[in-house]
């Protein structure tokens, strides 16, 4: 049966996941808002605070000990980036009730705590606290810093921003440090007031039963927010460089990550969405991807070599890690097996197996609760969201002529490259 | 035929199924109903832990360069007539590896055909091909996969607290090895590691998710080769109760510096067995979350100083003759954060564990371990640790759930010694002058 988007308020829209093969009970608001310079920093910090605590339970320990009684149920808040949408995401998860061993009602309190922190978070003279936000920007802004550390997801984010400059896209999920560093409990406050005012909303509730008093709770928060106007959230897909952009970084490394950004000319909603994914896969999403089995098993030049599309901003990346001496070398066979692709030179056998494994991953999603949260909140706010079924039956009806289409269609516009200093070492 | 065994979870209602084959591999069924992935893992008890083995015919043990129980899953992929993943790209299966210090495991998920990827597994698993070829061609892939390690800060922060904390436990060592340590490894050492390490008697196979034991039981007798009984023995090691040295810094681009503050438990080293009871792991589990949760005021008291963020972690683990605590993560001053941490455990060393908050912490962890179940994955790694570490699947929840505080509070009184403790640091380059 194909779930439901019901719209519990305005703009407010909840699906029931009823699936009693869990022993847990999972409960998900995503706050959908527009992805923008002046805001990003804020929203980014939002959830964290408010996960913090609310009027119940201002002492964080004491949130802590609550939960902990609760059988380890745990509250989390952080935001994704949904092509140029920023999603504010608060979970609840607790073990369903029947596992209690004294027969508590865990998965009403756990929703009634995830409300209370939304609705009813902890202010002080009408503002969240100096000493909450100065902890959790202190500790996002860390976090942002600590990019830096693993290098093939900051080389990754570099790449972005060569690619995506002038874009929304190019802010990435959580901005900037130093502007979250200057967050202050006034802005915070208006940021709250704000997100609750402007935000899409879709609820997801997994759990055995439906839980009527968890929409009621819902309904009630958003129905009682004044002005309540909620904004469209767009991601745009027109924009082109005029000519490639290259950078090579230098930093005390042992390997190069190389990172190529392409345009694929195509994003949701386009119909060519499942034909670019399958290419994708092909190209470099599976263990006998093109990229696998030549750039690594055939010349040797890498331990990982693999490619992602992000279907809502419609870009590809590629990425690989290899000595210095053999950088161009991996560029020029990586760009070789694109021009396979769009030649039409790949078997059958080969695009077969690539949809094969996808077809599986579709089918896996239902048999993990946390996939099936990330699933439809990846989703935005679609009015009819696609099942992992759906998909799965777009990705078996794609073409041949359709995947050589999807590579005729995609551009390279940046090649970043994380280098090592002369003589780096680490001692 | 063997008879298959139901082990069942009173406390979840979960059930599996266990048999020793004909063969001599011991085998787990886990099936969940309505599920469509199937997880499967074959493992064998070999891991970068084991330096040395003695060859039948030989008196002396022939010692192993650094790296090679690793190099051996790379190349066991690759058979004589074609790499077991491009088996796999038929079936649809998502297939990997991994080799851990003390077990090299192979595995796969699928929602479609599992019993012909069982099939794969099984069979390429039991056919070793190695040449001087192939061997040198992986040398250049495994010397990325290690470049890519040392360039990362919490790998290289993680390694170095082992080599600071064993004096000659081979836990100290990387397992992927050093680029200088694996251009050792010829055809005929990884052939003497498979025929020493790779005997069904001292695997394991594990399968869960949406199959049958009888179907998984064909797959098996078709399959399993005989194997001669008997399994190697890991050699003894004494081992200090001491830390090797109290304190390793290294220096990264980092943002921040990363710690780790580590605790070597004292150990019975003589057996080279893992000897943990399931109620002394509960025990652990239980005091993880006493001392690192954030219901324990410290967690709340180094935010609010601004001396930790959400990366700290407190967690324990353990293996044959090795067991440590870890306390760490990011912070602008691990100094300041190791003596509030001593402190705190040497408050509750003096002062107790207060009962409710033991209840609360029981209460959490017997919650988390009844909601891993819900995947299909965590059923297939639960059973492969409970049999490579000689435990009933459910003991360790069952002793979670029964767990007294004295239990707790014994292991707080042993495990936290002065003496075998060491810190570990990765500064920022900036700080280096």
């Amino acid at each position: 049966m194909l779930p439901q988007n019901r719209e519990l308020c305005r703009g407010v829209y909840g699906i029931t996941l009823a699936d009693g093969r869990f022993k847990t009970a999972r409960l998900t608001a995503a706050l959908f808002l527009p992805l923008q310079a002046d805001t990003a920093e804020e929203y980014a910090l939002l959830p964290r605070l408010l996960i913090r605590g609310c009027e119940r339970y201002p002492d964080f320990t004491a949130l802590h000990r609550r939960l902990n009684q609760l059988y380890g149920a745990e509250i989390t808040g952080d935001v994704a980036r949904i092509g140029e949408t920023q999603a504010l995401v608060l979970t609840a998860e607790c073990t369903a009730d029947r596992f209690a061993l004294s027969g508590e009602a865990l998965t009403a309190a756990c929703a009634e705590l995830l409300c209370d922190m939304l609705f009813r978070p902890v202010l002080d003279n009408g503002l969240f606290r100096l000493a909450d936000v100065e902890t959790e920007r202190r500790c996002l802004a860390e976090e942002v810093r600590a990019q830096i550390n693993e290098k093939q997801w900051y080389a990754r984010r570099r790449a972005e921003q060569l690619l995506c400059p002038h874009e929304a896209y190019g802010i990435g999920r959580y901005g900037i440090a130093e502007r979250i560093e200057t967050l202050t409990p006034e802005a915070m406050t208006a940021a709250w007031r704000r997100a609750l005012q402007q935000a899409s909303v879709q609820l997801l509730i997994q759990d055995e039963a439906a839980l009527p008093q968890v929409e009621a709770a819902f309904r009630n928060g958003f129905s009682a927010v004044e002005g309540r106007t909620p904004v469209p959230c767009a991601t745009d897909t027109s924009v082109r460089l005029p000519q490639l952009r290259r950078e090579t970084e230098r930093m005390d490394v042992g390997q190069c990550k190389l990172v190529m950004g392409f345009r694929t000319a195509c994003a949701e909603p386009d119909e060519q969405v499942a034909a670019t994914r399958l290419m994708c896969a092909l190209l470099g999403g599976t263990a006998t991807s093109l990229l696998m089995r030549n750039v690594r098993e055939k010349l040797s030049l890498c331990y990982y070599c693999s490619a992602q599309y992000d279907r809502l901003k419609g870009l590809m990346f590629v990425q690989s890690g290899v000595d210095e001496k053999n950088a161009a070398r991996t560029e020029t066979e990586i760009l070789r097996q694109i021009e396979t692709i769009r030649a039409g030179y790949f078997t059958d056998s080969e695009l077969e197996d690539a949809r094969r494994c996808m077809v599986q991953a579709f089918e896996a999603v239902n048999d993990s609760q946390p996939s099936v949260g990330a699933w439809y909140v990846s989703q935005g706010l679609a009015s009819a969201p696609k099942t992992p079924g759906q998909t799965k039956q777009e990705i078996a009806a794609v073409t041949r002529e359709q995947v050589i289409a999807a590579a005729q269609r995609i551009t390279p516009e940046c090649v970043y490259l994380l280098a090592p200093k002369e003589g780096s070492s680490h001692e | 035929m063997s008879e298959w065994k139901e082990l069942v979870c009173t406390r979840s209602g979960e059930r599996c199924y266990y048999q020793r084959h004909a063969s001599g591999l011991p085998v787990y069924v886990w099936p969940k109903e309505n599920y469509s992935t199937t997880y499967a893992v074959f493992a064998t008890r070999y891991g970068a832990i084991d330096t040395a083995f003695v060859e039948s015919n030989a008196t002396e043990p022939t010692v192993l360069p650094a790296g090679i129980a690793h190099y051996l899953e790379h190349k066991l992929f690759e058979n004589e007539d074609c790499d077991a993943f491009e088996r796999y790209a038929a079936t649809g299966a998502n297939a990997n590896a991994y080799t851990s210090y003390d077990h090299t495991a192979y595995l796969f998920s699928c929602t479609q055909n599992p019993y012909d990827s069982l099939e794969i597994l099984l069979d390429f698993v039991q056919s070793p091909y190695f040449t001087e070829q192939t061997v040198e061609k992986e040398r250049g892939i495994i010397g990325q996969e290690i470049r890519m390690c040392e360039d990362s800060p919490s790998r290289r922060v993680f390694c170095n607290l082992m080599t600071a904390l064993y004096h000659n436990h081979p836990v100290r060592i990387d397992i992927a090895g050093t680029v200088e340590s694996i251009a050792e490894i010829t055809p005929e050492l990884l052939y003497g590691c498979y025929r020493n390490f790779y005997n069904l008697h001292n695997m394991v196979l594990v399968v869960a998710g949406n199959i049958t034991c009888d179907e998984v039981q064909a797959v098996a007798d078709r399959l399993l080769k005989p194997a001669p009984e008997g399994v190697p023995q890991r050699a003894p090691v004494a081992e200090p109760l001491t830390a090797a040295q109290p304190r390793i810094e290294v220096h990264m681009p980092v943002a921040v510096p990363l710690f780790y503050l580590g605790y070597k438990v004292p150990f019975d080293t003589r057996s080279g067995l893992h000897d943990e009871s399931a109620k002394q792991i509960a025990a652990a589990q239980v005091l993880e979350e006493l001392i690192g949760g954030k219901a324990n005021p410290l967690y709340a008291s180094l935010m609010e100083q601004g001396l930790i963020n959400p990366s700290f972690e407190v967690s324990y683990f353990s293996g044959p003759g090795y067991g440590v605590w870890l306390m760490g993560g990011e912070s602008v001053d691990p100094d300041e954060v190791c003596a509030a941490f001593k402190q705190e455990i040497a408050r509750l060393k003096e002062q107790g564990i207060p009962p409710e908050e033991f209840e609360t912490a029981r209460n959490a962890v017997y919650g988390r371990m009844i909601s891993q179940t819900d995947n299909v994955e965590s059923c297939g790694d639960l059973l492969i640790e409970a049999h490579l570490c000689g435990r009933s699947p459910f003991s360790v929840l069952d002793e979670v759930a029964s767990l007294d505080i004295q239990s707790v509070y014994d292991r707080l009184l042993t495990d936290f010694d002065e003496q075998a403790c060491a810190l570990s640091l990765v500064l920022p380059i900036t700080s280096e002058v």
